[in-house]
């Protein structure tokens, strides 16, 4: 199923450093934990502007650990990371910023803020954005409507149960229309009907313009949207052939 | 159900709110409430010593300056100790006040009568002193006139040179050792009262910077998150600030409160502080807003305190 051939296959920009098109960039980028072994070696990986792909392997394979090198914007290892068209390392921490808040991202483990309200989650991006309150109000309900949760406004995330955090935090990563949409596993805790619903939002997402990756374990999900497959198998990266 | 959503819905409209993050100060808070409150009661202690010190000074200063006793003795000079007769002594007196009373410069000369001699030592000799046949010196009030000339300037020494030449054994008694000493006092406690202040600033400033510090570690999650959605370090140092800002206020107004309360129930339950030195103690509204402003002074330090903790803290974890 995967092969080096594949590999070699991948859509690369030519124009590696500076690529407005390229909303991430790697090249030979490894990554590693402290002094041990690199769990992903010679990462190569473009995301253009509005483009999707699922991003699967096996547990432990190393899939939230390349998401997070997207998210955390820290300077990789080894390799070079651009964002946006700009090598990471000639960026200083307020550019980083502004560039995280054009990237909307669905941890796996949620990371909903306990202390605020669903409404205070989902309008938080906005808050940091500096959108005004009027705005704030105006946006935030009609997606919480759209994700089942309106009932929730006041409600604070320790009450909800898995598949509800779940949509609370898509619903935060969304709000801000991003221009790239990180999503590790957003459907892992939801049955296969609102897998499908919310995976039309990301379809629907895209479709406005938004670059999507979405790490899954379903088979049937990739099955069902024909999007490219972006495997990890052997501490590799592959573009895998449908 | 629907009743339900009408009713979510306005009370989600009527919420128009600016947002805070205030819980990032989190358990921490009950604490810091505690100490400014307890910071702020000692120093608006402290600067109302330092007031009240400084009015007590003006108040005697003003009643002393260009006051002087002249004390004329019952002896013949100052070489010969031999007391005078009652009527030469008598005489000695007379001339005295028709000396002083010839000076210009001199607005009024007054004997102190026996009888406020009297008043004034009885409580350390006694009742009854009257009939006690020990020769007293005279007492006489003597008043520079300031109108005639600055009282800083007359010289008293030369007076007393005068009357010891023309009449002999006389002291004069100007207050103004009397006064310096008490304007070492005064500068003691002030120095004392400010040392105070000072060292608040500084108890405070460390809770403000632990307490800010242990929030920070305690919200490491949420602060990461902020971070992820691109929230710029100084955002995040100002909603630190902000919490900070407004538990101190409260605080020091809390710590205010209390010692209104208190000054109060002393000033005014306790009658008995008439006719002491409070009667000397008169603040003007400009110390009253000196007062209140303190708190406002400890919430904005406090403030600057937590903000630059974070910024700090964040520069480092980078
Ligand atoms: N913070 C960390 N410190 C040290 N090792 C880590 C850390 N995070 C992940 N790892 C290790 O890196 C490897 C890849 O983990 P990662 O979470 O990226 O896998 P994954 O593909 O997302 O797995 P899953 O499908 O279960 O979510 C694992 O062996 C994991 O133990
Ligand atoms: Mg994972």
């Amino acid at each position: 199923m995967f092969s080096n051939n594949q590999h070699n296959n991948m859509a690369f920009s030519k124009d590696h450093s500076r690529n407005s098109d390229n909303i991430i960039s790697m090249r030979g980028v490894g990554i590693r934990y402290d002094q041990n072994p690199e769990i992903l070696s010679d990462v190569n990986l473009d995301i253009q502007k509005g483009s999707f792909h699922f991003l699967t392997g096996a547990s432990g394979s190393g899939k939230t650990s390349l998401l997070s090198l997207m998210y955390t914007a820290n300077p990789p290892v080894r390799g070079h990371l651009s964002m946006f068209g700009y090598n990471i390392d000639s960026l200083n921490r307020d550019q980083i910023a502004l560039f995280k808040r054009k990237i909307g991202v669905i941890f796996q483990d949620y990371r909903l803020l306990d202390n605020l309200s669903v409404f205070d989650n989902v309008a938080l991006p906005l808050v940091i954005a500096g959108k005004s309150p009027n705005y704030i109000r105006k946006y935030v309900p009609d997606l919480l409507e759209w994700i089942d949760l309106k009932n929730y406004i006041h409600a604070k995330p320790s009450i909800l149960s898995g598949g509800q955090k779940q949509r609370v935090a898509i619903a935060r990563a969304l709000i801000t229309k991003p221009e790239l949409v990180i999503a590790d596993e957003p459907t892992g805790n939801v049955d296969d009907d609102m897998a499908v619903k919310l995976l039309y939002l990301f379809v629907e997402l895209n479709r406005m313009g938004s670059a999507v990756i979405i790490a899954t374990h379903s088979k049937s999900l990739i099955e069902k949207f024909n999007y490219p497959v972006l495997g990890i198998h052997k501490r590799h990266l592959f573009l895998q052939e449908r | 159900m629907a009743g339900n959503k009408n009713v979510i819905q306005s009370r989600f409209n009527s919420q128009n709110k600016k947002y805070n993050f205030d819980f990032i100060i989190g358990r921490d808070s009950n604490m810091l409430l505690l100490i400014t409150a307890l910071m702020v009661f000692i120093a608006t202690l402290a600067l109302v010593c330092v007031f009240s010190v400084d009015k007590l000074f003006d108040s005697w200063n003003k009643d002393l300056s260009g006051q002087m006793t002249v004390q004329v003795l019952p002896f013949k000079s100052n070489t010969n100790k031999s007391i005078l007769s009652k009527d030469l002594f008598k005489n000695k007196v007379d001339n005295t006040v028709v000396l002083l009373k010839s000076k210009s410069e001199l607005s009024s000369v007054e004997i102190i009568s026996d009888d406020k001699v009297n008043s004034l030592l009885s409580p350390w000799l006694g009742s009854g002193i009257e009939n006690i046949e020990i020769p007293l010196p005279i007492l006489i009030d003597v008043k520079i006139n300031n109108s005639k000339i600055n009282i800083g300037n007359y010289d008293v020494k030369k007076l007393e040179q005068e009357l010891n030449d023309k009449i002999g054994a006389i002291n004069i008694e100007d207050h103004k050792k009397w006064v310096s000493d008490l304007k070492n006092v005064k500068n003691a406690v002030q120095f004392l009262a400010y040392f105070i202040l000072v060292a608040i600033i500084i108890t405070t400033s460390i809770t403000v910077m632990y307490t800010t510090r242990a929030a920070f570690k305690a919200q490491r999650a949420s602060i990461e998150v902020f971070h992820l959605m691109g929230a710029f370090d100084d955002f995040i140092a100002k909603q630190f600030a902000s919490a900070v800002f407004k538990l101190t206020l409260s605080g020091a107004f809390i710590g205010l409160f209390l010692f209104g309360l208190i000054g109060f129930v002393i000033l005014f339950m306790v009658d008995g502080l008439k006719g002491t030195i409070f009667d000397y103690i008169q603040f003007s509204s400009v110390d009253y807003a000196t007062i209140f402003v303190i708190p406002f002074i400890s919430a904005m330090l406090a403030k600057i305190t937590a903000r630059n903790t974070i910024l700090q803290i964040i520069g480092k974890v980078k």
